[in-house]
């Protein structure tokens, strides 16, 4: 765990400085500085600038980039609780289980995240949660395959049947001959949820369902900063450099 | 199933849908009669059998946004929506696969790069931003595309016969229309055609490098073919059931990347119609709609199955095994 740490120190080290926009961005992103020319662009005070209503950019930005984060992360271990969930029911359901589970997996599948946010939309209250609820569920049907196609090729493998071979129990065996060995499998599953979850999250706030309109998240600034495309282009530069970031430095993160 | 869910969606509604559509003047007795006629005193069997009745018959309500019979505002908004996505579909394939082809075929490491670089940017860059900084760009900074919309406002348009406005310019013989409706396509479509783009660049590039592939290849090479009969008679051949399942699976997201294009660009498309139907709780005609798309989606994706399927059968006929 903590060599996996080292060898991921700057990527993990972003995403926690992202993480630090809920305690230590310069200014309230949500607080209005009625002194400061709104869209005025650079300053050394304001680096993004402010924008129409008074509230500092960076801040906003800083802010945004840890709600986009966070909201997307507890949305893909959602997905992966599920996801798990379900792959244990259609192992442990026998043969009509399995096959109903997979068939609502394949038409799953080619349900777009979009679609089913905006079904979750007709019955919810527009909200990041119902957001993040939407994105989890959306995102079960891919990590369930993956989760299924490691899960019966380790189930199978050599070091697993000897263990089972030498009478190593279920608890033994999950732990020490599974899990060692489908770590690394695990992590880049869980990025590619994650992934998704952050551009998916970002999509819909961007579309305006995320309630609130003033919401310090990506998608949403780059929602309202569309406006004032004209006047000050890089409004809506920088949160959309920041997303890249948070999703490039996913990316970057080494499983083994 | 998706009806299933629908149907259980409006039900799960804290609100009364009949008094949301009557927000403005909640008359009671208006409410009771509209309650009586959408059948929604009855038991929910009969409630679920009719929202299918209504919705195979085409008598899907009136719009709160419009005034107008939503089906016809699926006729006005819906060709503009597959206008976008069909020719994003087109280049996304033709950018997608002449990358992984190219990719293929040249012994440059650049080509590989591009043909890697493109699944990357599906991953990486949101395609809304894309959007915006193509506006920044096209529109701001070169000013050659204009920011929004799909026709001049000023101008007048071609006389709707399909609803599609590059073939109505076509079929008008209007040339300055068909350039002011490409005009207005092109930035849309391109920042459309990334996501399919992405997703045909990488699988095809996976196929052109298994094993079997490069055993067809290397024997074609060996006959003494050149790289573009290789390419345009037999690669091409190969790749076809991949690409068409990488279409049938992604038209869903490509119809959710044209519901963020539309957005970007203002583009009236049907999109923009949901979603304003949905966030003004006009919820009667956004099920109807949603469950449109829904059967759009699973339609393409068992078409384009059976398609692959058989282009697999064809392939190994012509080309000797799978590959």
């Amino acid at each position: 765990m903590i060599q996996a740490l080292k060898r991921n120190g700057g990527p993990i080290g972003l995403l926690v400085f992202c993480m630090l926009g809920f305690a230590l961005t310069p200014f309230d992103p949500y607080g209005q500085l009625f002194l400061e020319r709104a869209e005025g662009g650079f300053s050394w005070a304001h680096l993004f600038g402010v924008d129409e209503l008074g509230q500092d950019v960076t801040s906003r930005v800083w802010r945004g980039s840890a709600n986009t984060i966070s909201y997307s992360l507890l949305a893909s271990l959602g997905t992966l609780l599920v996801s798990s969930g379900l792959l244990t029911v259609e192992r442990k359901g026998g043969a009509s289980v399995s096959k109903l589970i997979l068939a609502m997996v394949s038409l799953g599948i080619a349900v777009p995240v979009m679609f089913l946010g905006l079904l979750f939309m007709i019955f919810m209250d527009r909200s990041p949660s119902t957001l993040s609820i939407a994105i989890a569920i959306a995102g079960v049907p891919l990590a369930f395959r993956q989760l299924r196609v490691l899960w019966i090729e380790q189930n199978a493998a050599m070091h697993v049947e000897a263990s089972r071979a030498i009478g190593g129990g279920r608890r033994h065996l999950f732990f020490f001959s599974l899990m060692p060995n489908i770590r690394p499998q695990l992590v880049e599953i869980w990025k590619l949820v994650f992934a998704i979850a952050i551009l998916e999250l970002s999509a819909l706030t961007f579309l305006g369902l995320a309630g609130d309109p003033n919401w310090a998240e990506l998608g949403t600034l780059l929602h309202k900063h569309q406006k004032h495309l004209l006047q000050q282009p890089l409004l809506v530069i920088w949160p959309g450099v920041t997303l890249c970031g948070i999703l490039w430095t996913i990316r970057r993160i080494r499983a083994e | 199933m998706a009806s299933g869910a629908l149907f259980l969606a409006m039900k799960a509604i804290p609100e009364d849908p009949i008094e949301l559509k009557f927000e403005k003047f909640p008359d009671p007795e208006q409410i009771a009669i509209e309650r009586e006629r959408m059948g929604l005193n009855r038991s929910w069997l009969y409630q679920y059998g009719l929202f299918h009745r209504k919705f195979l018959t085409g008598n899907w309500e009136r719009s709160l946004q419009t005034g107008r019979l939503a089906t016809d505002d699926v006729k006005l908004f819906f060709p503009a929506t597959l206008e976008l996505s069909l020719i994003a579909m087109v280049l996304g394939i033709l950018f997608g696969s002449s990358a992984a082809l190219f990719a293929r075929v040249s012994p440059n490491r650049w080509s590989k790069s591009i043909a890697m670089s493109f699944g990357t940017i599906g991953l990486t860059v949101p395609i809304f931003w894309i959007g915006l900084l193509a506006l920044v760009v096209g529109s701001l900074w070169l000013g050659i595309f204009p920011l929004g919309g799909r026709f001049d406002l000023a101008a007048i348009p071609p006389p709707d016969r399909t609803g599609f406005l590059l073939i109505d310019s076509l079929l008008a013989m209007d040339g300055g229309a068909l350039g002011m409706t490409v005009r207005y396509l092109t930035l849309p479509a391109l920042c459309l055609a990334v996501f399919p783009a992405a997703n045909v660049s990488s699988v095809l590039y996976a196929r052109l490098n298994e094993p079997e592939v490069n055993a067809l290849y290397t024997a074609l090479r060996a006959r003494g073919f050149g790289p573009i009969r290789i390419v345009f008679r037999h690669l091409t051949r190969v790749a076809g059931a991949p690409v068409i399942t990488v279409i049938g699976t992604s038209i869903g997201a490509l119809l959710g990347g044209a519901f963020l294009t539309e957005t970007v660009f203002s583009w009236p498309g049907i999109g923009r119609y949901v979603l304003t139907a949905i966030i003004d709780r006009d919820l009667f005609v956004a099920q109807y709609l949603l469950l449109m798309l829904i059967m759009l989606v699973f339609g393409v994706a068992f078409l384009s199955d059976i398609i692959a399927r058989w282009l697999d059968v064809v392939s190994e006929s012509k080309e000797g095994g799978k590959g």
